[in-house]
């Protein structure tokens, strides 16, 4: 979970908010609600989510209730796998 | 679907609550409470939405008080059982009774126990047998006026629902599925957010309550706070197409085609304001829409719940489709997919709610434009990446100018795109640009004020948004009890005392006065398109079952406009009709009596007796005295005061005969002058006017356009020629062209009645009265008066006549706007001061100055 949760935030923060503190970005910092992924940038993280953890994404699934935090992501990536 | 309800503990009061945290939430409720009394006062004072949205509101606010109360677990039920109350409120019991009956067999449909392909199958087939019912191809047991509300609850939620129904597992809520697709306050609008089933769950007491209930007060009273600034748009800067004359005029249509969809944010505000009373936290519906920075960024932000459920229906489901394409065409075809969907759906919608579909090459050109540009950004943003932060950014002066001048543009764009969207035809569209190489007149100095002013407001978002954590969710924070407060108490201190404004002149009274009107008519309304939302919007326009349901009375099938009643008969001229003489029938609700000369009034001989001043009435319906009684009219107690207070001067007695007719204008009257007026010798005529008069009188002269040959004045044929029109000119473009000479127009007719008047030693004295719930435009005033004048005749303006009173105590009927016995009595003891003030006037009429005996 924590390995999952690593890497999540080392992605978002490299494609999404180059230049930002890490430890501004927290485990229940709301993503989607909070305007940093949009629909473009929410398809980039299922991208490379699916790449990574080798599952795919239905299209119900993308969306505030599994991606709005990192720990929401992780708790996903691991229902998945 | 999970039975379950989300249960946060800040939801439910604390066993372990202390005294002191005991007093503070009370305190914290009555401040609600204070809000939610203001809220509703500025609802009925500024004739919010609708009479029927007053009453769902208190509803509303009561259901409110006993739902905070409530353990939180019934606060569900609670709130679908007002909102069943709110339908039957306005419905009525069996129509009331209809509407959940279809909803119940739709929702009945989507839990059907058989595959959801064969359940959306049947709710398709469902749908065309409505379908068919929609446009009467058979007869509907219900009333038409349940139409648009069903569509609004069903026509999209229903897609919504059996998605999630679709991938969810678990038992199903019957108080959820229910306050889902009979939501309070739908039943008061059509138009209605798109909100999300599993937003509607997930957010429901997803924070602290308090805080939830004040976040929806602080919207309601944003969504008010739109709705005035869209009356004031419509007022003082919407134009219709035919209007555009210069290039300052199209551009004040382009700016204000964009600013009238304030009227949709005002109304969705409100909506969602009012759902966050009853807990549910809903994201919110726009966000400062007009400060978009680029073509995504408005779509994300002018109607967020439609583009969410674009994402979840549409473009999700596409871009996964297309799993082995590459990134870039998974995305310029998901993109497309939403953009094609939403041109269907806006159609699709319009048919429910209107009752036809909509195709215009407008609305096609709209969304190929914006679904290319939304496109095409998102490319950009997708190779170039996207400015994100997580705190506070630092704010550099290159970045605000950038972000400023892609906000301008953005909004700029926008402008001549909601035109488009707006404009009656693609033809008509086209036709306002010929006007574009002409010079902005002088009086256009707002034009480059207004463009300065939106890179000021860029400028502003830049600094806003640089400094800002991006933790912010849209939502106010600490000033908001006092903004909801102090605006609420200033906005009905103005209301219920505009003539503190008086100090800086009429024009800012008129401004409060314009406001405080619920419906909006500063030109004349039915000429008007005003595009997709407005039409969607303005009940009135379009259901009149339905309006009359808002407006809580019913207008009688015999309502009718005088020219489709018995009373009047054809004449071979161009007034086309006239009253017909000795008749008595029931008009609009009052009895309607005529002499033998055909005049709505008592009898007269056609020779005046010696020693008495006779006065000429020329006017329409307003003046006839539609919806009164023979002896409540402007000129009955016109009449009656001059003979009981100023007889016995010059005068041994006063007539006015009442030659107004329902539904002449402008261009009849030198007719009724010429063949009515005349032969009974009148001391003076008096002609009467509105502000709305160049629109109306432009429009009359393009209606006679196909018997052009007999227009019976030199002087408008010879307009006509002037502005290249034919007999077969369509009557848009006709209008169109002939805008640019209204003031000649209306001018000549002016001068030709004054003259006609001075020939045969008639005084001719023109009144300028006020509509009931028309604009009192002051540029109107000013110019129509210039024209009276310089044409010959003396001057009353009485415009100011119903200043502080209500529009709805003033007028006949609440579907009728012409003025009551109450707002005739105030009209006539207006002309009477006017003309006790005018020296030139009580000279001719009281000292018997200058005209025979």
């Amino acid at each position: 979970m924590e390995e999952i949760k690593k890497v999540v935030k080392e992605f978002l923060l490299r494609e999404f908010l180059p230049g930002e503190t890490p430890e501004e970005l927290t485990d229940s910092t709301p993503l989607i609600t909070g305007g940093i992924l949009d629909s473009i940038a929410t398809l980039k993280l299922v991208e490379f989510l699916e790449n990574k953890y080798g599952f795919e994404f239905q299209p119900h699934e993308v969306d505030a209730e599994h991606l709005n935090t990192v720990l929401h992501i992780a708790k996903f990536v691991r229902s998945k796998r | 679907m999970s039975e379950e309800t989300p249960v946060p503990a800040t939801a439910e009061t604390s066993a372990t609550e202390t005294s002191a945290s005991r007093g503070a939430r009370v305190g914290e409720f009555l401040l609600l409470l204070l809000q939610l009394g203001l809220i509703l006062l500025l609802i009925r004072d500024f004739e919010i939405v609708s009479p029927a949205f007053l009453k769902v509101a208190v509803l509303a606010a009561t259901g409110f008080v006993i739902s905070y109360f409530l353990p939180l677990r019934h606060r569900l039920v609670c709130f679908l059982l007002l909102s069943l109350a709110t339908i039957g409120l306005v419905f009525g019991i069996t129509e009331g009774a209809w509407l959940i009956g279809l909803g119940l067999v739709l929702i009945g449909i989507c839990h059907l126990p058989i595959r959801v392909s064969a359940r959306a199958a049947i709710l398709i087939l469902a749908g065309v047998v409505l379908g068919f019912l929609r446009v009467d191809w058979f007869h509907a047991p219900w009333s038409n006026a349940l139409w648009p509300i069903l569509g609004s609850m069903f026509m999209f939620r229903v897609m919504i629902y059996l998605y999630d129904l679709s991938h969810e597992r678990g038992p199903v809520s019957l108080p959820w599925t229910l306050s889902y697709f009979f939501i309070l306050p739908n039943v008061c609008f059509p138009l209605f957010p798109l909100v999300d089933y599993k937003t509607f769950r997930r957010t429901y007491y997803d924070g602290e309550p308090h805080r939830i209930y004040q976040t929806g007060l602080f919207w309601m009273f944003r969504g008010i706070t739109h709705l005035l600034v869209y009356r004031l748009v419509y007022h003082y800067l919407s134009l219709g197409p035919d209007d555009v004359t210069n290039a300052g005029e199209l551009i004040q249509y382009f700016v204000s085609s964009f600013l009238l969809i304030l009227r949709v944010s005002g109304h969705f505000h409100l909506i969602v304001g009012m759902l966050h009373l009853f807990g549910f936290n809903l994201p919110a519906t726009q966000h400062l829409y007009y400060l978009a920075s680029g073509f995504t960024d408005l779509w994300r932000r002018a109607n967020i719940y439609w583009k969410d459920f674009m994402v979840k229906l549409f473009y999700y489901p596409a871009y996964f489709a297309a799993r082995r394409w590459q990134t870039r065409n998974r995305l310029i075809f998901s993109t497309f997919v939403v953009f094609v969907a939403t041109w269907l759906l806006h159609s699709y919608q319009w048919f429910w709610i209107r009752g036809a579909f909509l195709f215009t090459w407008n609305d096609v050109v709209f969304w190929a434009i914006l679904g290319g540009l939304v496109l095409a950004n998102s490319l950009y943003e997708t190779s170039h990446g996207k400015a994100r932060a997580l705190k506070k950014g630092s704010w550099t002066l290159r970045a605000a100018v950038a972000l400023s001048l892609r906000t301008a543009g953005t909004f700029a764009v926008m402008c001549v795109l909601f035109s488009l969207l707006s404009s009656p035809s693609l033809t008509e569209w086209l036709g306002v640009w010929s006007v574009a190489e002409k010079t902005l007149p002088a009086n256009a100095i707002w034009v480059p004020a207004l463009l300065l002013a939106a890179v000021a407001i860029g400028g502003a978002r830049g600094i806003a948004t640089l400094s800002q954590a991006v933790t912010h969710d849209g939502r106010p924070h600490a000033p908001q009890k006092f903004i909801v407060v102090a605006g609420a108490l200033a906005l009905l201190y103005l209301a219920w005392n505009p003539a503190v404004f008086s100090s800086f002149g009429p024009k800012a009274v008129g401004i409060i006065d314009l406001v405080r009107k619920e419906k909006l008519s500063a030109r004349d309304e039915a000429l008007i398109e005003r595009g997709y939302y407005e039409n969607l919007l303005s009940v009135d326009r379009f259901n009149n079952q339905l309006w009359e349901k808002y407006s809580s009375a019913a207008k009688p099938a015999d309502w009718l406009g005088i020219a489709n009643t018995g009373a009047v008969r054809r004449t071979d001229d161009f007034r086309g009709y006239e009253l017909a003489p000795s008749l008595e029938i029931r008009f609009k609700g009052a009895t309607l009596r005529t002499n033998r000369w055909g005049m709505r009034d008592k009898d007269y001989e056609l020779t005046k007796a010696p020693n008495t001043f006779r006065i000429a009435l020329l006017g329409g319906s307003h003046e006839m005295g539609s919806g009164v009684e023979n002896h409540q009219t402007l000129e009955a107690l016109l009449e009656e005061r001059l003979n009981r207070e100023a007889k016995g001067g010059s005068y041994g007695a006063y007539e006015i005969l009442n030659f107004a007719v329902g539904g002449y204008r402008t261009l009849n009257q030198p007719l009724v002058l010429e063949k009515k007026v005349l032969p009974f010798r009148p001391d003076a005529v008096f002609y009467t006017a509105h502000t709305g008069d160049l629109r109306r009188t432009i429009r009359q002269l393009a209606e006679w356009l196909p018997r052009a040959g007999d227009i019976p004045y030199p002087y408008l044929k010879e307009i006509l020629s002037k502005a290249g029109l034919l007999r077969e000119t369509p009557l848009d473009v006709a209008v169109r062209r002939l805008n640019p000479f209204a003031r000649e127009v209306l001018f000549e007719s002016y001068r030709h009645i004054a003259e006609e008047c001075r020939k045969h030693g008639i005084a001719p004295v023109w009144v300028l009265l006020p509509g009931v719930k028309e604009g009192r435009s002051r540029r109107d005033v000013t110019e129509l008066t210039e024209f009276a004048r310089l044409a010959g005749f003396t001057v009353l303006d009485i415009t100011d006549a119903y200043d502080g009173y209500g529009q709805s105590r003033l007028v006949i009927a609440p579907w009728d706007d012409h003025p009551n016995a109450r707002a005739h009595r105030l009209l006539a003891e207006r002309v009477y001061k006017a003309i006790k003030e005018n020296e030139s006037v009580s000279g001719l009429l009281i000292s018997g100055s200058s005209t025979r005996r």
